[in-house]
């Protein structure tokens, strides 16, 4: 049964916003339970087809999805019903709560100094113990804190003085993984009672890419604190400041969708190959027209949607970036996106939004902060009545 | 085990694992067989109604995240504050049931012996 197949079985009888709810959490579990079984060294179809098969039978799921979440509505129904015909007409009012999956989540940085060896930019020689790990920050003045280590998720938190912390979780990879292919992927796993784990970050990096509170300092000095942990800062080597983050869908609503003009990649050769050079660095290359006076400052939103991204999973990742960049005499703005991630580049799926900032400033990045964050005031989100008026 | 005690007690065992932390449905599954060295083990599958019901009761509630390596979206459950005092309550309703089989027992060996 293919997955599809199964899906559509799974929420038969359902409908609407719960129809779907269902699906994607059906799917995204499924797909994690998939990837598991290809870690173990299934490929991707029999590790597919033995996740639906864990799964169990479809129609029983289907059956016991729709008592839950339509029979007490045709109860309520019958309820009404009989409450119209024998008395006045009863208002129905439903209210459906709105989903929130802005949550954001910073998995990994990508630096464009330093080579990588997968898009997961995880570095062999980053393995190490959590508890030496943990030390160190402690020695470094930062404070660690452990949050969960149970059979599938190592998740812990680091916050140096005057900073937010950073909320770090892993995969649990299976023991029996050999550690060489061990190495090539991010995660974690308990050898010996010590817990040993991929730290994508360095200690330093940890220092360098801490998230801190909003103020621009200018080119010469391109940190951006911003209110809240959501984005992260590195410098494009082309002198652009990159945020980079994931941010998912949430600002849809917020930056109205244009084409790319160019979409250019350099090095001009394959990720393997470029790996293989030890020129690990892909730049992706855009270049926006956007007909404006030179030297206008623009805040380019860019999600690249990958649908291979990494050679682990095969399954779609989104990322998100902030670059900011001057229009140049021709008028288009160009922005490089420095990602390390090589096989994907043919199924790139590609989503921008631009905001035209003349006078940039923190304030512009805060509306986005304020979107992104769901524990933020509602207040703080300034949503443009019409985009197009402030994009050109 | 027999299917229906596990029935019977799937709220209090849903329950007793998010009380440690939230988790998504596949992590729920894992960390039952795994707590339990393997004698909670039911079809994943099976989860997600009992999952969604006691989301409709208020003792869970649930939030689409990206997975934890990205891709697509999984719903985290967390315990509620209702869902605590919920899970105290059978807790409670558990033990006493427990020991009053115990103590039928009991009873059965005095006499035997």
């Amino acid at each position: 049964m293919t997955l599809e197949t199964y899906l559509k079985t799974a929420i038969k009888g359902l409908y609407g916003r719960k129809k779907l709810e269902v699906r994607t959490e059906i799917e995204g579990n499924i797909k994690e339970l998939a990837l598991e079984y290809q870690i173990s060294g299934l490929n991707q179809t029999q590790a597919l087809e033995k996740a639906i098969l864990e799964f169990g039978e479809a129609r029983a799921l289907s059956a016991a999805m729709v008592k839950v979440h339509t029979m007490p509505k045709m109860i309520k129904a019958i309820f009404l019903a009989g409450l119209i015909s024998s008395a006045a007409l009863v208002g129905v009012s439903s209210s459906l709560a709105e989903i929130l999956t802005s949550s954001v989540g910073i998995y990994k940085n990508c630096t464009t100094d330093e080579p990588h060896f997968d898009s997961s930019c995880v570095q062999p020689q980053s393995w190490m113990k959590l508890a030496d790990f943990s030390a160190d920050i402690g020695k470094a003045g930062g404070t660690f804190k452990l949050h969960t280590a149970n059979s599938r998720i190592l998740s812990f938190s680091v916050t140096f003085p005057g900073d937010h912390a950073i909320d770090i979780a892993y995969n649990r990879l299976p023991e029996k993984l050999d550690p060489e292919v061990a190495q090539k992927h991010d995660g974690w796993f308990k050898k010996d009672n010590e817990i040993w784990v991929n730290l994508s970050y360095t200690l330093e990096q940890i220092a360098r890419y801490s998230f801190l509170d909003v103020i621009f300092e200018g080119w010469e000095n391109p940190k951006l604190h911003v209110g809240k942990t959501v984005l992260n800062l590195t410098t494009g080597n082309d002198g652009t400041v990159a945020y980079y983050t994931y941010f998912y869908s949430a600002i849809t609503d917020i930056f109205y969708p244009s084409s790319i003009d160019t979409f250019v990649i350099d090095p001009p050769i394959s990720g393997v190959e470029a790996n293989r050079q030890d020129r690990s660095i892909r730049k992706f290359k855009h270049q926006l027209k956007v007909n404006d006076k030179p030297g206008t400052i623009y805040a380019v939103f860019t999600q690249v949607q990958s649908k291979a991204n990494s050679e682990l999973n095969r399954q779609p990742v989104s990322t998100g970036l902030i670059s900011i960049a001057p229009v140049a005499a021709d008028g288009t703005i160009t922005v490089w996106l420095n990602e390390p991630t090589f096989e994907f580049v043919s199924s790139l799926a590609k989503t921008e939004w631009k905001l035209k900032t003349p006078n940039f400033s923190p304030a512009a990045l805060l509306k986005l902060n304020g979107r992104l964050d769901s524990k933020a005031p509602k207040t703080e989100i300034v949503i443009p009545a019409n985009p197009k008026s402030i994009a050109k | 085990m027999d299917a229906n005690l596990l029935k019977g007690n799937l709220d209090l065992i849903l329950l007793s694992i998010l009380e440690e932390s939230e988790m998504y449905g596949l992590e729920i599954t894992k960390e039952a067989q795994d707590r339990t060295g393997g004698y909670f083990s039911f079809s994943i599958g099976s989860l997600y109604p009992a999952l969604h019901r006691l989301e409709q009761a208020g003792f869970i509630k649930g939030e689409f995240r990206p997975a934890p390596r990205g891709g697509s979206p999984v719903k985290f459950y967390q315990l509620t504050e209702t869902g605590g005092k919920e899970l105290k309550a059978r807790k409670g309703e558990f033990d006493q049931f427990y020991n009053a089989v115990k103590s039928l027992w009991g009873k059965n060996l005095r006499g035997a012996s």
